[in-house]
């Protein structure tokens, strides 16, 4: 058992030009609902010496694919590969109808340094929407490639872009003998790459949660042979225990404004949700009653509370407010509905709803009461939004063993992270300020 | 060996899952091992702190292992009988302490499922306080879904996942 200590690396130098007019053909992304928006990317120029992994072009590529809104028309089509704006001849981009098109260069600065420039143009009007310059480290030029997504993400959507985020979840590792693992709690990018570990042990792990801003992690540790909510600063590995009451000590959930956690505890002899000022140590029973009620979510406002119930017989969602008040119940599709947590516009809830036998990662818009399940695989847990709104994140199992895979919540673009080794589960996004 | 089959085999029928599939052996075979380990260990100072009746019951002459429908947390009539044995030993033996350690299988959301292994742990410690077992003789944990004995992701080995475990080696090692 150890908690491991992150080190971040920092900082993206220099803005050399800004767009001459921002936000120019801003794709709307409620239309754009099963749509997706034919994109150019030309290899920067430069940049084939590099590690294919390290190519900002390429990372550029892979993001926007991956989030579902872009397809990326392939570079064996484009009739020219420009790399300055003097280069561009819109025609030949409007033949490929393309909406936008992305140009860029990679050069060496000495030093093991590298400055990254990009440009990127709306192709119906002929005008740039977006260009930035960065002054790079080697070991950053990734950190770019997503810094560069992020910008043309913005750019077309209106919407920020979560390719510099980092999610959390726990990987566990078979020991030999039947019902013993290795487990470990890892921090990566929202692509599953720079992986750090930030807690190892032989007793399980789970349910990962980010403080609202994103230095800290609440999880459920074992490593005292009984479960316990722990309280971890991500840069520091400095860590408290929140909770160790008799029974369980599960679920935990950050309040938006970060003062209070949200749990599920049993000492009262069944599963009860709880509120903890995290500040003064008070706790305060929410639900009662001798069914299981757990797996609390804050709406982003923090009024409310949505929590997995089995009141009725079997598992459905319910909401009630900050203070236990007002309960009803949402989900009434199926048997099988648990884990909701809400979308970063309070609009929607992703949740795990079992349709024919099949646990699937599901949308529920509150506004209509309506539940569309948004993979085909049979074994999801724990989707959690992307701080944007706009992916899912979620654990199901891939080829024999437990992946970490997107989609976009249009159903579209789907990613298997490639994290390899042993069952990884309870992924959970964290927000965009993640320092 | 011998008692991981018999317990398999209720634990089956409680599931109505079909166990003479020749896959799940592999899977399962250690996990006899663990548990006749653990059996082993208790059983010696165990039987020797107690002699009551007259007779010493071996700790490894019945299963420590039961077995649940799927989302459920009761007991049904084969299991209940396990439950029984376990609960005449510990009346025989008033000196062990047991720790009830509730499982489910891997399908459903892993903090439900932390619920519902609390649930099977309690539903048993319930059971065995009916039958006449001081409550402070036994303690519960759930580990949800966190620590399934056997790998599969299909029927048999959900089955076998959905388990209460009898420890009676965990505050004996303490």
């Amino acid at each position: 058992m150890k908690a491991v200590r992150r080190k971040w690396w920092f900082g993206l130098l220099g803005l050399l030009w800004m767009p001459s007019a921002f936000a120019v053909v801003t794709i709307n992304i409620r239309h754009a609902y099963g749509q997706q928006f034919p994109v150019a990317i030309v290899p920067f120029k430069g940049e084939s010496g590099l590690p294919v992994a390290d190519r900002p072009s390429a990372i550029v590529r892979q993001d926007l694919k991956g989030s579902g809104w872009f397809n990326i028309v392939p570079v064996k089509d484009y009739l020219a590969l420009p790399h300055h704006a003097t280069q561009v001849e819109f025609n030949d981009w409007r033949l490929l109808k393309v909406t936008a098109l992305v140009i860029g260069h990679v050069q060496s600065a000495g030093n093991g340094q590298y400055n990254v420039a990009f440009r990127l143009y709306g192709v119906d009007k002929g005008e740039q929407l977006a260009g930035l310059q960065y002054h790079v480290q080697a070991s950053q030029l990734r950190a770019v490639g997503h810094t560069i997504a992020n910008a043309i993400f913005k750019a077309l959507t209106g919407v920020r872009g979560i390719f510099t985020t980092r999610i959390a979840f726990v990987t566990m590792y078979p020991r030999g003998l039947p019902g013993h693992y290795l487990y470990e709690l890892k921090i990566a990018d929202a692509e599953g790459h720079d992986v750090r570990v930030i807690l190892r042990s032989t007793h399980p792990i789970m349910a990962p949660n980010w403080s609202p801003h994103g230095r800290r992690i609440a999880y459920v540790s074992f490593e005292t042979g009984w479960p316990a909510i722990y309280l971890q600063d991500v840069a520091t590995g400095a860590r408290r225990m929140v909770a160790a009451y008799h029974g369980l000590n599960s679920a935990p959930a950050f309040a938006p404004d970060g003062t209070h956690m949200a749990m599920c505890l049993s000492k009262s002899g069944y599963p009860e949700i709880y509120v903890k000022n995290l500040a003064t140590g008070h706790l305060r029973q929410l639900t009662f009653g001798p069914d299981i009620n757990t797996e609390p979510h804050w709406s982003p406002g923090g009024n409310h509370i949505v929590f997995t119930s089995n009141r009725s017989g079997h598992p459905q969602i319910y909401e009630m407010n900050a203070e236990g008040g007002d309960k009803r119940r949402l989900t009434f599709d199926g048997r099988y509905n648990a884990d909701a947590s809400f979308s970063p516009d309070g609009k929607w809830l992703t949740l795990v709803s079992r349709q024919k036998g099949q646990y699937h990662a599901a949308l529920f818009q509150l506004a209509d009461s309506t539940l569309e399940a948004l993979t085909q695989t049979s074994l999801d847990e724990s989707p959690t939004f992307a701080p944007n709104g706009q992916e899912i994140l979620y654990s199901t199992v891939e080829e024999g063993h437990r992946a970490l895979v997107t989609v976009s919540v249009n159903g579209r673009g789907r990613r298997v992270l490639g994290l390899r080794g042993g069952d990884i589960s309870g992924p959970a996004w964290s927000p965009f300020h993640h320092q | 060996m011998k008692i991981y089959k018999s317990t398999m085999i209720l634990g089956c029928l409680a599931a109505l899952a079909g166990c003479a599939n020749q896959q799940t052996k592999p899977t399962q075979t250690p996990a006899s091992a663990t548990a006749s380990n653990s059996t082993n260990t208790q059983a010696a100072g165990a039987g020797q702190s107690s002699g009551m009746n007259g007779q010493s019951m071996a700790l490894s002459s019945f299963p420590h292992l039961v077995h649940f429908r799927t989302n459920s947390a009761f007991i049904n009539g084969a299991n209940r009988k396990i439950v029984k044995e376990n609960a005449a030993y510990m009346l025989a033996n008033p000196t062990v302490r047991v720790r009830l350690e509730g499982n489910t299988d891997e399908r459903g959301t892993a903090q439900y499922n932390m619920a519902l292994g609390q649930r099977r742990a309690d539903a048993v410690k319930h059971l065995m306080e009916v039958l006449g077992v001081p409550a402070s003789h036994m303690a519960t944990i759930s580990f949800g879904k966190s620590r399934p004995i056997a790998m599969g992701h299909n029927p048999q080995a959900w089955a076998i996942n959905r388990r209460v475990h009898f420890n009676y080696k965990y505050f004996a090692s303490k």
